[in-house]
């Protein structure tokens, strides 16, 4: 009896999982299938879900040379979001984990009201920052430039690694600190030599999150830019559209190359994403 | 020999400056032609650019992105832009606010009358022209000639009855179950199809003289033939309430509907394009288009052309890059290479084109009777209330002439030439 429920609940548990599964993936899944279909494929009845021929044209367009059409832009894209993306989390990163180690260990007035101003500003939606950003920005002759992006991507995505490496930091215990600034390790030396290392699942969960929200930030892009020079992936994507109508198999085709970056750091750092997010979740 | 460096570097310091302030910059903003997936508009302003020393900062995007950063600009009285979209439904707002140079005064003689007339009409306001058309959107009648036959019909409708009864022949010999598919979507491409269904029953929303007429029998007419070819006579498939362009389009490639009556003149490569339709040659494109009788035919033309907004700091490297890019040369290349529709009269005779394009003889039939939009500076709020009332219609929520009562008292005290509508 007992045997009978333990395997009945071991075959809920993997076919809920199962479920799951297949609601995150497919969509996926589709995207990919869409992207190497012709579209007379897409909109034949009954649909095709696995197409007759593969249609590999727009990855060609995409990583040949020489291509033209939105399909060529998309290259400049990727290489203009990944040096974004990549530059807003190695700053918010450095800046975030030192900000958090201040909220952490250091004890001035002010602090708890500073901390809550900080994450305050997360509840503000881009639609009612974005005219005073674009005004800055124009100001300061950043218009179409990557260094507009990455300021504003840092701008959303600071107080949420700040909030994220806290949480890490307060799960190491103080006592390592002690020990080492008795040995005669400084502040600095402490942070980098000691904290820094043993949160580096903490880093890495914060970074994957920064990249991401910066990897798929459309509507401060789509304002701040409008050339090659700093448009990003996300917004070259939304170039499919024309006005008769939208180019689905190209624009699949180029959500998968897009989707690849994100992806792929996840599946590299994911045993650290998991750690550093439930550190600190368990007392003692 | 120490006055001689001197001497030499300032001369490289003269001729360096010189070279830098021959270097001018504009900058272009458009959305991109539907058609032009190779990117032969970029290719051909880098051409633009090695010919004439002009740089170009091209930027291309999708319509509704070109849409708001060219208002945003004109608003705000930015000088961002040299070279701006601009599109036929624009024209009376722009000109209204007075944001846009006359191009007269930069067009060398006989320019614009080389262009076609419709398009170069839809640009001008008060006997100025704002704008040079880019790309000639006007729209045609698509039938699958194979869905026919089948039913035993040798030719496409010529009158909105005869689209009721081939529909019913089609329906009862089971080639199909709605023989039309509309993008009536509420979103603004139903206005075009309004627009297009009023002129067809020389219905319109106003006359010229200021009264208000779409309240009035003909128009009513109009709107009750779309409900009814919907609910009553079951026709036009029910999810074109829910259909965009692009949506009711591929219903036709499908092969679910046999009648396209305002298709983008990249229908018909489109339809024979084995990787995007199902039904490879068995599309024509027909000599005259569906009203309440021949002699009401109307097609929409929704034309976009070029324009040079009155903060531009190098207005005469805007006119020449419109100038160069909106050229018989350019246009036959852009035509020979995308099948985009010419922009210059004498290229519907070109033999070359037409060995490519044999069914353009029928688009310039088509043309001949091309509308524009109603050109108030208050459009896009007529489009608006036009779109909730009639997909209210089309609901089955109020009659047709209710929805027009609706409309026209939007109408009543708006200004159209200097008449207040009434």
């Amino acid at each position: 009896m007992v045997n009978r429920n333990g395997s009945f609940g071991r075959f809920g548990l993997y076919a809920a999982v199962v479920l799951v599964c297949v609601a995150i993936l497919a969509p996926f899944g589709w995207l990919i299938v869409s992207s190497i279909s012709y579209r007379v494929d897409l909109t034949t009845v009954p649909l095709k879900w696995i197409p007759q021929s593969l249609n590999l044209q727009n990855y060609r367009e995409i990583f040949a040379a020489g291509s033209g059409g939105v399909n060529a832009s998309l290259k400049i894209g990727l290489l203009n979001s990944l040096v974004i993306a990549g530059g807003s989390t190695v700053f918010c990163l450095l800046a975030g984990s030192l900000a958090a180690y201040v909220f952490s260990r250091l004890h001035f007035r002010g602090k708890n009201a500073t901390f809550s101003f900080i994450l305050l500003t997360q509840f503000m939606p881009m639609i009612v920052l974005i005219i005073p950003i674009y005004m800055i920005m124009s100001r300061l002759r950043l218009l179409n430039t990557i260094l507009a992006l990455v300021v504003a991507d840092c701008a959303f995505t600071l107080p949420l690694v700040i909030w994220l490496m806290l949480s890490y930091f307060e799960s190491i215990p103080r006592d390592l600190e002690e020990v080492a600034r008795i040995d005669g390790c400084s502040r600095f030396g402490t942070i980098f030599r000691i904290i820094m290392p043993l949160s580096t699942p903490g880093l890495a969960a914060s970074g994957i999150f920064a990249f991401i929200i910066a990897w798929n930030e459309f509507f401060s892009a789509l304002v701040l830019s409008s050339t090659l020079r700093s448009k990003t992936i996300s917004v070259i994507i939304s170039e499919y559209s024309s006005k008769v109508g939208v180019d689905y198999v190209a624009m699949a085709a180029g959500g998968v190359v897009a989707s690849l970056p994100p992806v792929i750091l996840a599946l590299v750092f994911q045993k650290y994403i998991v750690e550093g997010l439930t550190a600190g979740a368990v007392k003692g | 020999m120490r006055i001689l460096k001197r001497c030499a570097l300032a001369l490289a310091a003269v001729v360096l400056t010189a070279g830098f302030a021959c270097a001018e910059q504009i900058t272009v903003i458009m959305p991109r032609h539907e058609m032009d997936l190779k990117g032969v508009w970029e290719r051909q302003t880098r051409e633009f650019e090695k010919a004439t020393g002009i740089k170009v900062e091209f930027i291309q995007m999708s319509w509704d992105e070109v849409q708001t950063k060219v208002m945003t600009d004109l608003a705000a009285k930015g000088s961002s832009y040299d070279v701006i979209e601009f599109d036929n439904g624009w024209v009376a707002k722009f000109a209204a606010a007075g944001w846009v140079e006359p191009l007269d005064s930069f067009a060398p003689k006989g320019y614009f009358d080389s262009l076609l007339p419709g398009l170069v009409k839809t640009f001008t306001v008060g006997g100025k022209h704002l704008g040079v058309v880019w790309n000639n959107d006007t729209r045609f009648f698509f039938y699958n000639k194979a869905m026919l036959a089948k039913a035993g019909i040798k030719a496409p409708p010529k009158t909105w009855a005869e689209v009721v009864d081939q529909s019913k022949k089609l329906k009862a010999a089971k080639v199909c179950e709605y023989p039309v598919a509309e993008y009536w979507n509420q979103e603004w491409a139903l206005a075009n199809s309004v627009a297009f269904y009023l002129y067809s029953y020389s219905g319109n929303y106003f006359d010229e003289k200021g009264n208000i007429t779409i309240n009035k029998p003909a128009s009513v007419a109009a709107l009750k033939f779309m409900a009814d070819s919907l609910q009553k006579d079951k026709i036009v498939n029910p999810s074109s309430v829910t259909l965009s362009q692009e949506a009711a389009a591929d219903l036709f490639y499908r092969g679910s509907s046999a009648f396209f009556f305002q298709g983008p003149p990249s229908t018909y490569s489109y339809a024979n394009d084995a990787t995007k339709s199902s039904v490879v040659g068995q599309v024509e494109v027909a000599s005259y288009l569906p009203a309440k009788d021949a002699k009401l035919q109307t097609t929409l033309t929704l034309p976009e052309a070029f324009a040079i907004p009155k903060t531009s700091g190098h207005k005469a490297a805007a006119w020449k890059y419109i100038q160069y890019m909106i050229s018989a040369e350019r246009d036959k290349a852009r035509a020979t290479e995308i099948g985009s529709l010419p922009l210059f009269k004498s290229l519907y005779t070109d033999p070359e084109l037409l060995k490519l394009y044999p069914y353009w003889e029928q688009f310039g039939k088509q043309s001949s009777v091309a509308r524009a939009l109603p050109l108030v500076d208050w459009y896009d709020e007529l489009v608006q209330t036009t779109i909730v009332a009639v997909q209210k219609m089309l609901l089955g929520a109020q009659t047709p002439q209710a929805t027009a009562d609706g409309i026209a008292a939007y109408l009543k005290g708006k200004k159209y030439n200097g008449v207040v509508l009434h």
